[in-house]
C-alpha cells in the first residue's frame, strides 16, 4: 500500500516537470524499479490513473523497465543475477558478495506535449478594432 | 516529445529525511526508527529501554499509529515527552510527518527520540525518516518464517529483537532459521533475543541503543 504514497510522488514530480517545461499535457512516464526496490509495478499502475485524474498527466501511458539485481562474489569472483532477495553468490552461496545493482527506483524519461505556441495569434489580430497607438 | 530526466522516485522522502538528520545532529539528538508487526511488542520493548536509559539519557517518543492514542498515553504515563503521530489510515510514517512533528519537543533538552512505526513488516521499510537507525523488531508467536517472507523490512535495519523469547519452548520457532534468512539479507544487522516481560536479553540491545547515541 506504500505505493499510493510513492505513485503521488512519482505524479507530482511529473507535474513540476510538464510545468517547468511550459508542457501541458505529460502523455508517458518511464520508469525503472530494481528487483530490490520493493516497489511493485503493479501497484503504481493501479494507483495511478486514480491519482492523475484531472491533471496534466491523466491517461499517461506508463512503462516500467526492471533491473535485475545482480552480484560480484568476493570469493568466486563469479558476476551472477540473484534469483530472489538473498545476497549469497548463485555460483559458490557464499555471503561475501556486492551488490552491483537491484535497489534502484527512477523515473526514466517522460513524454510531454508542449503547447504550440505558433498557434497564438497575436493579440493585435484577435482584436482589429484596437487604435493603433505604436 | 521525450525528455531524459532520471529522478530517484524517493527522493521527495529522502530530501526531508536529510535534513531532519541534520537538525538532529545539531541538537545533538539521536533517533532511532523501531518498525515490526502490529504485537510484536514495539510499544513494551520502548518502555523497557525507556526503564534501563533514562537515567543517563533524556528520551522522547513519536507514537505512529493509524488511529487513537492507546501507546502514546502508556509513554506518558511514564512522564516521557511523547507526540502521538496518527496517519489516518496510511500504513507507513514519512519524513514530512516526522519533520511537523519534531517542533512539539523541545530538543535541547533531549538525547534521544524513538520512533514507534505503524505496526507492519513491509511499508515503512521504504521511507527513511531522519533516523540514525533502524530497530525492527520480530517476535516468537509471530513465526520463524518472516524474515524470508518479508525481507527488505530485515535487510534495512541496523538491529533485530527476537522478541518475547521467553516463549521459544511453546512455539515451533526455530531460532538459527531466523538468524540464518537475517544474515542472507542483511550481513550486518545485531540480533538480540529478548524478553521485555522477564528482562531477559535487554542489557544488551540497551548496549547497542548506547552504542549508536555515542557514534
Amino acid at each position: 500500500m506504500h505505493e499510493l504514497a510513492i505513485t503521488q510522488g512519482i505524479l507530482n514530480f511529473a507535474l513540476d516537470e510538464a510545468t517547468k517545461r511550459g508542457a501541458d499535457k505529460v502523455t508517458a512516464l518511464t520508469v525503472s524499479l530494481g528487483a530490490l526496490s520493493g516497489i511493485m509495478a503493479d501497484c503504481v499502475e493501479t494507483y495511478f490513473p486514480l491519482v492523475a485524474e484531472g491533471t496534466l498527466a491523466e491517461g499517461a501511458k506508463l512503462t516500467f523497465r526492471r533491473i535485475s539485481a545482480r552480484v560480484r562474489c568476493a570469493d568466486c569472483g563469479t558476476e551472477s543475477e540473484l534469483p530472489d532477495f538473498r545476497l549469497r553468490c548463485p555460483a559458490c552461496t557464499s555471503r561475501k558478495v556486492e551488490l552491483l545493482s537491484g535497489r534502484e527506483a527512477y523515473i526514466e524519461s517522460m513524454e510531454i506535449e508542449e503547447k504550440n505556441r505558433t498557434n497564438v495569434e497575436p493579440f493585435r489580430e484577435k482584436v482589429p478594432h484596437l487604435p493603433k497607438l505604436f | 516529445m521525450e525528455i531524459k530526466v532520471i529522478h530517484q522516485i524517493m527522493e521527495w522522502n529522502e530530501d526531508h529525511s536529510e535534513q531532519i538528520k541534520k537538525n538532529l545532529a545539531d541538537k545533538g539528538v539521536t533517533m532511532i526508527n523501531v518498525m515490526g508487526s502490529p504485537g510484536a511488542g514495539k510499544t513494551s520493548l520502548i518502555t523497557a529501554l525507556i526503564a534501563r536509559l533514562r537515567e543517563e539519557y533524556k528520551i522522547g517518543v513519536i507514537e505512529g499509529d493509524i488511529a487513537g492514542k492507546i501507546d502514546a498515553e502508556t509513554i506518558a504515563s511514564l512522564g516521557i515527552p511523547v507526540v502521538q503521530l496518527n496517519t489516518d489510515g496510511a500504513c507507513h510514517i514519512e519524513a514530512m510527518s516526522i519533520e511537523h512533528i519534531l517542533p512539539d519537543f523541545d530538543l535541547d533538552a533531549l538525547d534521544l527520540i524513538f520512533v514507534e512505526n505503524i505496526g507492519n513488516l513491509v511499508c515503512p521499510a521504504e521511507f527513511n525518516i531522519g533516523e540514525s537507525a533502524r530497530l525492527a523488531i520480530l517476535s516468537i508467536p509471530e513465526g520463524d518464517d518472516k524474515v524470508a517472507k518479508y525481507p527488505l523490512m530485515f535487510s534495512t535495519t541496523d538491529a533485530l529483537a527476537l522478541n518475547k523469547y521467553d516463549m521459544l519452548p511453546y512455539f515451533d520457532f526455530d531460532p538459527v532459521r531466523v538468524e540464518n534468512d537475517a544474515r542472507d539479507v542483511n550481513p550486518t544487522a545485531e540480533i538480540y533475543p529478548v524478553s521485555t516481560r522477564t528482562g531477559d536479553g535487554l542489557d544488551a540491545l540497551v548496549k547497542w541503543v548506547k552504542g549508536i547515541l555515542c557514534s
